[in-house]
């Protein structure tokens, strides 16, 4: 005869959404509860992307942690400029792909909103990442991702930000790979699936497999609905 | 005559062949260098999981000096748990950290607050620590310094004491000569030596220390062919570079960039006046006045050297006064990084060879710059050599023959933060943790569960699968006939429970069921590479890993499903710090995500209620992971393999004889695992589950949908629509039953 005790730790898989629990964790961890958005810049890669909306809108954090909040709204302000460069640079991109039918959805991948760890270490290599990224510096942008992620290894949004990277070097694999990655630790957070699905399209587009592309399409606008 | 010409040609051939000579070895590939290897740096920004005592171990390694009064760059003052340091500036290929005051403060095991001093700093990165070179075939070893960056005083010194006339001479003075001379007539003995520094150097590109004439006469002919060649700065810093200033066991130590390192653990720029005078004083005669074994001499020496500075002018009477009065203060543990992490440089030298031929890792002063993480690894020796002698002597054993390995990744970027190839941390022989390759016994089952759990309308977490005897027919006519490791069959059992419990003969039928070659197949996708031969007994783990492979399989389930291939190696630099490869976090596709959360979560089974339990008892309160015991018949195997949410281990017990050592995966390897993590207090294990998955109650006795609060209910995540139909329980039901009884 075997009892089982009923699992106590029912909250672990609760119906928070990932999004939230994860702003909550996080935000335990830096004792208090924080929300802040976090705009991800964009960069200009070599490689000819889509044209997106190139704009970064770093908001000031509706933060109730004191002290650190200018210094945010600081950091915030540098990934603007960052960006800067980064809108100068798009004209000179190429015209954009025709888009399959499947994919009419607007690209809004540049600006990514999301809550995001209240970690000025990880703002500031963010920011760092996206400078290095506009100036076509790809691995150091790899390189400043990867050390936030030995921060926060299951930062989504990180994941997604070192995906692009890889795209913009061209190496579309991987960044299938770290779409992927991303999305399995996205879960409540349909805005960045959705995001991680397009990219996953463009890959595949640029690989030549339009069937696949299309069904990444489709799982994108799906996220969204 | 015609021998006058025949002469003539000969000295000029001579020449002209010592001046090829010169030229080729100044402009040519003037120095090899060793390899040099470096810790990661660490990260400091408020929030870092690091204690006092572990912070200042990591200065102490990075070449930190305690002082009451930090002022230069390398110092530190340490109030209980609050420090004040002066960081180095450090060129990193990705980026410049300055030179700067830090201020931090710990509380308990985190670094609470991170400034400057006034402004707050969000993240620093500290100079990483050399653990290791590797040197060529002559073992010479220097740090190269440039001219700009060697303290003035140095220079002056130098001048002052071995070559006056250095700026105005072509290679030889005769001044010198008549005044070494003189001060040698009065003071009764060689005090001077009356060479010029250039033709200490043409000295130096001869390999045998022969005193003739013969030989002197071509170091004053070198010394001229140098200076009527090249510039005084340069000849000045080929010197600095080149001179032979002590001997570290087989380690010739040269320059003195790297002097300051030997006798002080210091970069050049940081010593003081009696320092550099002391260094000046060695070239003398770095063994007889080696300040390790000849204080007295030494100091003589470094006190002679400070009056001539006086008395040049280089430096005030009164600073002269107050350095004499200084000690010796060298290291004596002579400084210089221990190659301490015999295990883990092995896994790096591997990894390197890969993609750099011997030679080059030898001379060009490559800067490769790892993954070792110094107190995880310190943690992880501690863990094995203080477990394994605990185990020792709770049985009394005699003999020490029992060994161990183990490897420490952070989850998701697959990065090696520790290696200990042996009981004795210092062992240079067999690294166990990369070529002890062992059958892996249970650790192999989620291959076999993830192969079920990959068919959802047939297998689920919440399964009943039978534990019922199986005999399995042999081609050869042999049966197999797998028991469970006490005896017994359990009967029916809930799928997650046969894992957890390592139920042997549940796991062959469902594998059986499944087909051992899908089997093998999930273990490729976990990143097995060797060839494994699909017959049932390699369900149970009846083929061989070493401990690093068993890593690189466990991390996949540890990342979420995703592979990463383990790396040591970041980055791997010139001897200027320019970037020649970088080693990224790659990922790939291998388990999916929805299956590998189930993985887990049976995972956490065992260290909950399963063969892992007693972990918890030593494990703090709340800490939650996930692993997997493993044994070998007749007990000749004990191994672990566990995760919390950002740190995998893996540990290997057994004997290198391969005779039964006599512990099981739980009495063994368990134990040195859960004080490693006990050490290194990792994040609790806390996976989200990927889109896809469902929570539902199900009836583990009928295994069947019901409702909490309902007998023999437990909370399973499903794979969308694997979850079972509902049984007759409900919430109401429940609730009723409660009310009537």
């Amino acid at each position: 005869m075997r009892a089982h005790q009923p699992v106590a730790a029912a909250a672990r898989e609760s119906d928070l959404s990932g999004a939230v629990r994860r702003a909550l964790r996080i935000g335990a961890r830096h004792g208090g509860v924080v929300v802040l958005v976090l705009a991800l810049g964009a960069c200009a890669g070599r490689i000819p992307a889509p044209v997106e909306s190139r704009v970064d809108v770093p908001v000031a954090p509706q933060s109730t942690a004191g002290t650190s909040t200018s210094e945010l709204a600081a950091s915030a302000s540098a990934a603007s400029e960052a960006s800067s460069g980064a809108v100068e640079a798009t004209p000179e991109a190429p015209p954009p792909e025709p888009q399959p039918a499947g994919d009419a959805a607007p690209e809004t991948e540049s600006t990514l909103t999301r809550l995001a760890a209240l970690n000025p270490a990880i703002m500031d290599l963010l920011n760092a990442a996206n400078e290095h990224s506009a100036a076509g510096r790809q691995d150091e942008a790899a390189a400043a991702l990867e050390r936030a992620l030995k921060i926060e290894p299951a930062d989504p949004g990180l994941w997604h930000r070192l995906a692009r990277v890889r795209f913009d070097q061209g190496k579309p694999d991987l960044a299938e790979a770290l779409a992927a990655k991303s999305n399995s630790l996205a879960a409540g957070d349909e805005n960045l699936q959705a995001q991680n699905w397009r990219l996953i399209a463009k890959v595949r587009r640029r690989l030549g497999d339009a069937s696949g592309a299309a069904d990444a399409a489709a799982r994108a606008s799906r996220a969204l609905d | 005559m015609r021998a006058t010409v025949m002469i003539a040609v000969l000295t000029l051939a001579w020449v002209a062949w010592l001046d090829l000579d010169v030229r080729a070895k100044f402009e040519g590939k003037r120095w090899s260098l060793p390899a040099r290897i470096y810790a990661r740096p660490l990260d400091l920004y408020a929030g870092t999981r690091l204690d006092p005592a572990e912070f200042e171990r990591e200065l102490a390694l990075s070449g930190y000096h305690r002082s009451p009064e930090p002022r230069r760059p390398g110092s530190y003052r340490r109030d209980g748990s609050r420090f004040r340091l002066i960081a180095r500036e450090f060129r990193f290929w990705d980026g410049h950290e300055p030179e700067r005051t830090l201020e931090l403060d710990f509380e308990q095991d985190r670094l609470v607050s991170l400034s400057d001093g006034s402004r707050k700093v969000s993240l620093a990165r500290l100079d990483p620590a050399e653990i290791a070179q590797i040197y060529p075939a002559h073992r010479e070893d220097r740090i190269l310094v440039s001219l700009e960056e060697v303290p003035p005083l140095l220079v002056k010194g130098l001048l002052a004491v071995e070559d006056r006339e250095f700026l105005s001479h072509h290679g030889i003075s005769l001044r010198g000569i008549a005044r070494a001379t003189f001060a040698n007539l009065r003071a009764g003995g060689a005090v001077q030596g009356g060479s010029t520094l250039t033709q200490q150097l043409a000295k130096n590109f001869f390999l045998t220390p022969e005193r003739s004439l013969w030989r002197k006469t071509n170091e004053a002919l070198l010394a001229m062919l140098l200076e009527a060649r090249y510039e005084k700065s340069e000849i000045l810093e080929a010197y600095l570079n080149e001179v032979f200033l002590g001997q570290r066991g087989r380690r010739a130590i040269h320059g003195f960039g790297l002097a300051a390192w030997y006798y002080y653990r210091r970069p050049l720029q940081e010593l003081r006046s009696e320092e550099l005078a002391l260094l000046i004083g060695l070239v003398k005669g770095p063994s007889f006045y080696n300040p390790h074994r000849h204080p007295e001499r030494a100091r003589a020496r470094r006190d002679t050297v400070l009056n001539v500075m006086v008395e040049q002018g280089v430096i005030p009477a009164a600073e002269g006064e107050a350095a004499r009065e200084r000690g010796l203060g060298v290291d004596r543990a002579g400084g210089v990084a221990r190659s301490s992490y015999p295990a883990f440089v092995d896994l790096v030298r591997r990894q390197l060879r890969r993609d750099y031929d011997v030679e080059s890792l030898r001379t060009e002063g490559l800067r490769i710059f790892t993954t070792l993480d110094p107190s995880v690894q310190a943690s992880a020796e501690e863990a094995m050599s203080g477990q394994i002698a605990k185990l020792e002597s709770a049985r009394g054993a005699r003999d020490s023959r029992l060994q161990g390995a183990l490897a420490v990744t952070a989850t998701g970027t697959g990065e090696v933060l520790a290696v200990v190839g042996s009981r004795d941390p210092d062992d240079f022989g067999f690294n166990r943790a990369l070529d002890a390759v062992r059958p892996i016994g249970s650790l192999a089952k989620p291959a076999v569960y993830l192969a079920a759990l990959a068919h959802p309308d047939r297998y689920t977490l919440s399964s009943p699968v039978s534990d019922a005897p199986v005999r399995v027919e042999g081609r050869t006519g042999k049966a197999w006939t797998p028991a469970n490791y006490d005896g017994r069959s359990h009967g029916q059992v809930p799928l997650y429970e046969a894992l957890a419990r390592s139920y042997n003969q549940a796991t062959v039928r469902i594998g059986l069921d499944i087909g051992v070659d899908e089997v093998a197949d999930y273990l490729h996708r976990l990143g097995v590479q060797r060839r494994i031969d699909a017959y049932p007994a390699m369900m149970l783990g009846a083929f061989e890993l070493s401990p690093l492979e068993v890593v690189q399989m466990y991390h996949t389930l540890a990342s979420g499903g995703f592979r990463v291939p383990l790396r040591s190696i970041r980055e791997v630099t010139d001897a200027r710090g320019r970037k020649l490869s970088r080693y990224g976090v790659a990922v790939s596709p291998g388990v999916a995500p929805e299956l590998n959360f189930l993985m887990v979560n049976a995972l956490e089974s065992v260290m909950r209620e399963g063969t892992g339990r007693s972990a918890s008892r030593r494990l703090p309160e709340g800490f939650v992971s996930a692993g997997k015991t493993g044994t070998t018949d007749d007990l000749r195997d004990s191994w672990f393999a566990g995760f919390g949410s950002d740190r995998l281990a893996v540990v290997w017990l057994g004997h290198d004889d391969n005779s039964p050592a006599g512990f099981t995966g739980a009495t063994g390897a368990l134990a040195v695992w859960t004080e490693l993590m006990r050490r290194i207090s990792p994040m609790p294990l806390e996976m989200l589950p990927p889109p896809g998955i469902e929570w539902h109650w199900v009836d583990v006795q009928t295994g069947q949908r019901t409702s909490p609060g309902c007998p023999d209910a437990r909370r399973f995540p499903f794979i969308t629509g694997s979850e079972p139909s509902p049984g007759r329980c409900t919430t109401r039901a429940a609730l009723n039953d409660r009310a009537t009884s």
